[in-house]
């Protein structure tokens, strides 16, 4: 019990390190672009958070957070534009929303396991794009899509750093959530039922209900995600969440970490930075992305950053 | 001696094909019931059906008194009725203790404490691996823990599947003994699927011989032991002291 908890202060001091880096990070990045590109790595780092917490711990592939992305982003869209809720406010309807619709959609759903469970996600990406495009009266459908969100400039501050520390703030609470939960009761419940279902219930966790619940988080942490990005662009369209938002959010915990909330991060991270390096690439991203996900699977498939990490530690103990 | 288990009339499977016909058996408490068989003949579907991993088709099921039919495997877990299903299945990935916890999930956390330290004094080889991951230990421990898993909730009736799988025959002898002190020492009623048919019916105050989804035979351990039909099937053939005892 004392390493437990021993464990969970040293997460959270690397959760003031996080905090020390956005803010180091805010002052020392002068450029708008690698500033924008912060931004929505914090943001996309929320819900590929939620996804470890369903993948990396209960075991469950979900190539579907698109779709909670997007009704995140539309949720606190229509919140603020038909109800006059305000910006903040609208955050938690954007994790309400999803996460009441991933607790519903969770019960059928998570009776697949494997593959099936990955095809069945897969297909609510898609049915989720094709409803965001058709249904145009609530979702604008492809144009014009939501405009006119408002600018956050709140404190004197402009819109892009108000949003930058808004995502940095509820990747911070989301984490700390994460770290909590993993911690606890509803942690081992899930690492319980990653290795055998059936012996999880044999010990008295409420499988269903427990695997229900997890979707239900992933998908409220992709909603506020969704609704963090829709505030950050203030327009947006049923184009950012079609089928390949989803691929990207998967590959963000696999490039990062099976096994910790961290890997999110830094998956995130680098999902968001390899597209800008690789630039004058464009028609050959899709390509790279392939390659490395068959690299990673192949030669780190506990996921790139906790691989990194641990040649790391290794050579220091080493020396 | 007070009733844990009833069934009657209890049939069960999986699909098409019925496995489980019409079967009648009580579990009291204090008392070690075997249940032998050859492979195929439905024990661990048995289990299964009785802690609620299978649906039960048709019969009357219960557990001190109230209704297992349609009850989710969780809520029977909780009940008392604990299941510790075959190939000692630990969760690998977890250590000692959090093993121990998952045990207890659904108790508090004061149960939880009170719960580990007996087992602590029972199994000493446990504190020292309290922070080691389950899945490197040796299969007799990992089997031991898989017991000690579903100890530390306090059952009234433990279902054990196989214990003896796969394990040295020093292991197995503490394994016997760790099942005998449960009966004797803390009460409680054992539903004991075994392989080691000979092994298994030593112990046994009351066993059944199962086959094809049946019992064949029921009695007391010491009856099945000396049945030439059993000896032939199980223990190896009708070697000479048995026949004679017979």
């Amino acid at each position: 019990m004392k390493s437990a908890n021993s464990s969970l202060r040293r997460n959270f001091i690397r959760l003031g390190l996080l905090v020390v880096g956005i803010a180091v990070l805010d002052v020392a990045l002068t450029s708008q672009f690698y500033r924008s590109t912060l931004t929505l790595s914090l943001i996309f780092a929320i819900a590929a958070v939620g996804l470890t917490l369903l993948m990396g711990f209960a075991g469950q592939v979900s190539i579907g957070q698109g779709a909670f992305f997007g009704l995140g982003a539309y949720s606190a869209a229509f919140a603020i534009q038909q109800l006059g809720i305000p910006p903040l406010v609208g955050l938690v309807v954007a994790a309400v929303v999803p996460g009441f619709f991933g607790y519903l959609i969770a019960r059928p759903i998570l009776r697949l396991s494997g593959n099936n469970l990955a095809l069945a996600t897969l297909a609510l990406a898609a049915v989720f794009y094709v409803v965001a495009t058709q249904w145009s009266s609530v979702t604008g459908g492809i144009d014009p899509g939501i405009t006119g969100l408002p600018a956050l400039d709140y404190f004197g501050l402009s819109h892009i750093h108000v949003v930058l520390w808004l995502a940095g703030i509820c990747l911070v609470i989301c984490t700390a959530v994460a770290l909590l939960l993993i911690d606890g009761r509803f942690g081992r419940a899930l690492m319980a039922i990653k290795t055998s279902e059936v012996v999880a219930s044999c010990t008295g966790v409420d499988v269903a209900r427990t695997k229900a619940i997890a979707f239900a988080i992933a998908a409220a942490y992709a909603g506020i995600a969704g609704a963090l990005f829709g505030y950050f662009l203030r327009a947006f369209n049923a184009t950012s969440f079609n089928v390949g938002l989803s691929i990207e959010l998967l590959m963000m915990v696999i490039v990062g970490s099976l096994s910790t909330v961290w890997g999110a991060i830094f998956g995130a991270l680098a999902i968001m930075v390899l597209p800008n390096l690789l630039e004058g690439f464009d028609h050959a991203k899709l390509l790279v992305y392939g390659l490395a996900m068959v690299a990673i699977m192949m030669l780190a498939p506990n996921g790139l950053g906790e691989t990194l990490a641990k040649l790391v530690t290794r050579r220091r103990v080493a020396e | 001696m007070t009733e844990l288990l009833k069934f009657q009339g209890l049939v069960a499977g999986y699909g098409q094909i019925t496995v489980l016909k019409n079967l009648n058996l009580t579990v009291n408490s204090g008392e070690i019931v075997a249940l032998v068989g050859a492979n195929g003949a439905g024990k661990s579907t048995l289990l299964n059906t009785i802690s609620g991993i299978l649906p039960v088709r048709s019969g009357n099921i219960s557990f001190d008194k109230k209704d297992l039919k349609g009850m989710r495997a969780s809520k029977i877990a909780r009940l008392g009725l604990r299941h510790v299903p075959e190939g000692r299945r630990v969760f690998a990935e977890l250590s000692v203790e959090d093993n121990l916890r998952l045990g207890a999930y659904g108790l508090g956390r004061s149960e939880f404490e009170a719960g580990l330290d007996p087992i602590y004094k029972m199994f000493p080889r446990l504190v020292e691996r309290r922070n080691q991951l389950a899945g490197t230990m040796s299969g007799g421990e990992q089997q031991m823990l898989a017991i000690c898993r579903a100890l530390i909730s306090k059952p009234r009736l433990l279902m054990l599947d196989e214990p003896s799988m796969g394990l040295a025959p020093l292991v197995v002898a503490e394994i016997f003994r760790l099942i005998k002190h449960m009966r004797n020492e803390l009460g409680i009623g054992i539903l004991l699927v075994e392989q080691n048919a000979r092994a298994a019916l030593r112990i046994a105050d009351r066993a059944c011989v199962m086959s094809l989804g049946k019992f064949e035979l029921e009695g007391t351990g010491q009856q099945l032991l000396r049945n030439p039909a059993v000896a032939e099937a199980f223990l190896g053939g009708n070697r000479p002291p048995v026949a004679q005892a017979v």
